[in-house]
């Protein structure tokens, strides 16, 4: 009786040990899970993430086209908002005052007649075409975008008729004018104003192209700009005195 | 002979009851070793444990796969939607443009105006009165009494310069004085002096404060 027991005690023992052996991780048991997760990880750098980049980049091109589509909503809206007829009359009129080219011997007239008006008597006038850049960084205008016709002037007369004609420049003349370097002496009893002005216009632009993405800024939103132009132009055509 | 194959029988027999006595390695560890008979096969405690494995192992395979196959689905499905919008909104975006461009000659004639009043702009935001700086130092001169000023220049919107005469250079000194303490005033220098006989002569270069002698849009319209 007492060998059959040992024999069990044994075999139990011999039982356990195998066991242990057999709950030990062998290579061979790695082998798929590697092998599928390295599957897995080919995949996912191979499919998924070109897939969900793309993904990605449609959806960001997807904001830029809402984005764009607005914006031509807005701007359509902006255009509709402008009369085309009243924009024609008031390119004409705008056209007038600040013109394409301006004519020196009309640019000098209007001066020249306002320092008459004033009983003022010329000494020197000559003018010459020259370029006149103004870079506006905000407005992000071009450099020699505008043209002016330059030069000295010199008028003689008393201190009141040349502080008017001065006030008048900007007033009366009905194209723009920027008066420089204006010099006032006195001799004798009378003044003498001399200065450089530059009468300014814009030059036509060759090969215009349409950027329907640039921001519309309507050109009604400056009717106190607008308005003063549209003076200067009635100025411009109406008959002289 | 008969020895022969009675000892190999007794050999057999002793074979056959150690075989009984011991029962297998597997079968010590399930039997309850009380002695019933147990007609149906009890599993061992380790093929238990494989069969419980092998469960485990296709639960787990089956849900891995689902969630492969649903995140796939996912990933494909987000891929085409999107592109499927991009398109639409593409050929949306198009039929827009092509509507927007016919009324391009608004855009054009409002860009020519609108450079116009940007020039305009321009200019003006440099305009000056030079009728009220002259007014303004004349003003201050003629406060003190004998001080005359007969030469302007007038270089922006923010400096002027000025030449004139007064009798003792205690005018001179009041003067420049009254104008380092003027409120429009920002800069005072006096550029050069020089006294003859009960005549000094002046030269003072002036730096102003910005927008007190610019014209602005509603003084034009008047």
């Amino acid at each position: 009786m007492a060998l059959p027991n040992m024999q069990k005690t044994v075999r139990k023992q011999e039982g356990i040990s195998e066991k242990i052996k057999n709950t030990r991780l062998k290579i061979k048991d790695l082998i798929i899970p590697i092998i599928v997760s390295m599957i897995l990880l080919f995949i996912s750098i191979f499919v998924f993430i070109p897939m969900l980049k793309e993904a990605f980049n449609y959806r960001t091109e997807l904001k830029e086209i809402k984005s764009k589509q607005e914006q031509l909503i807005k701007l359509k809206q902006s255009i509709e908002s402008i009369s085309e007829d009243q924009l024609n009359d008031d390119l004409i009129e705008v056209k007038s005052v600040i013109p394409r080219t301006l004519k020196v011997a009309s640019f000098l007239y209007y001066i020249d007649e306002l320092a008459r008006l004033k009983n003022l008597t010329s000494d020197k006038i000559s003018a010459s075409d020259v370029n006149i850049g103004i870079v506006d960084k905000n407005k992000q205008q071009d450099s020699n975008q505008y043209k002016g016709v330059n030069g000295p002037l010199a008028y003689r007369g008393s201190l009141e008729n040349i502080l008017n004609f001065l006030d008048n420049f900007y007033y009366s003349s009905p194209y723009i004018v920027s008066p420089q370097n204006i010099s006032l002496t006195k001799s004798a009893e009378l003044w003498e104003v001399e200065l450089s002005l530059t009468g300014y216009y814009v030059s036509e632009e060759e090969n215009l192209v349409v950027n329907i993405y640039k921001p519309f800024k309507p050109y009604t939103d400056f009717a106190d700009v607008m308005e003063i132009l549209k003076e200067k132009s009635k100025k411009l055509n109406a008959p002289v005195k | 002979m008969n020895k022969v194959i009675e000892e190999n029988k007794k050999e057999k027999e002793v074979k056959s009851v150690v075989k009984e006595e011991a029962p297998s390695l597997d079968d010590v560890f399930l039997a309850d070793n009380d002695d019933s008979i147990n007609l149906v096969p009890i599993l061992s405690k380790s093929e238990i444990v494989q069969e419980k494995k092998k469960v485990k192992l296709n639960i787990g395979s089956i849900l891995s796969i689902i969630i492969f196959l649903t995140i796939t689905i996912i990933i494909v499905l987000f891929s085409t939607i999107s592109k499927i919008q991009v398109q639409k909104a593409q050929s949306e975006l198009s039929k827009q443009e092509a509507e927007v461009k016919q009324l391009s000659s608004v855009i054009l004639s409002n860009e020519e105006i609108l450079r116009r009043i940007y020039l305009y702009q321009d200019i003006s935001s440099n305009q000056y009165s030079a009728r009220k700086i002259f007014e303004y130092f004349t003003q201050i001169a003629s406060n003190l009494g004998d001080i005359e000023l007969d030469q302007f220049d007038f270089q922006s919107v923010k400096s002027v310069s000025f030449e004139g005469k007064c009798p003792s250079l205690d005018d001179l000194a009041k003067f420049w004085y009254l104008l380092s303490e003027d409120e429009l005033v920002s800069r005072v220098s006096l550029e050069q002096f020089n006294k003859l006989d009960s005549v000094v002569k002046f030269e003072f270069k002036i730096t102003m404060k910005e927008g007190n002698f610019s014209t602005n849009l509603d003084e034009k319209k008047e």
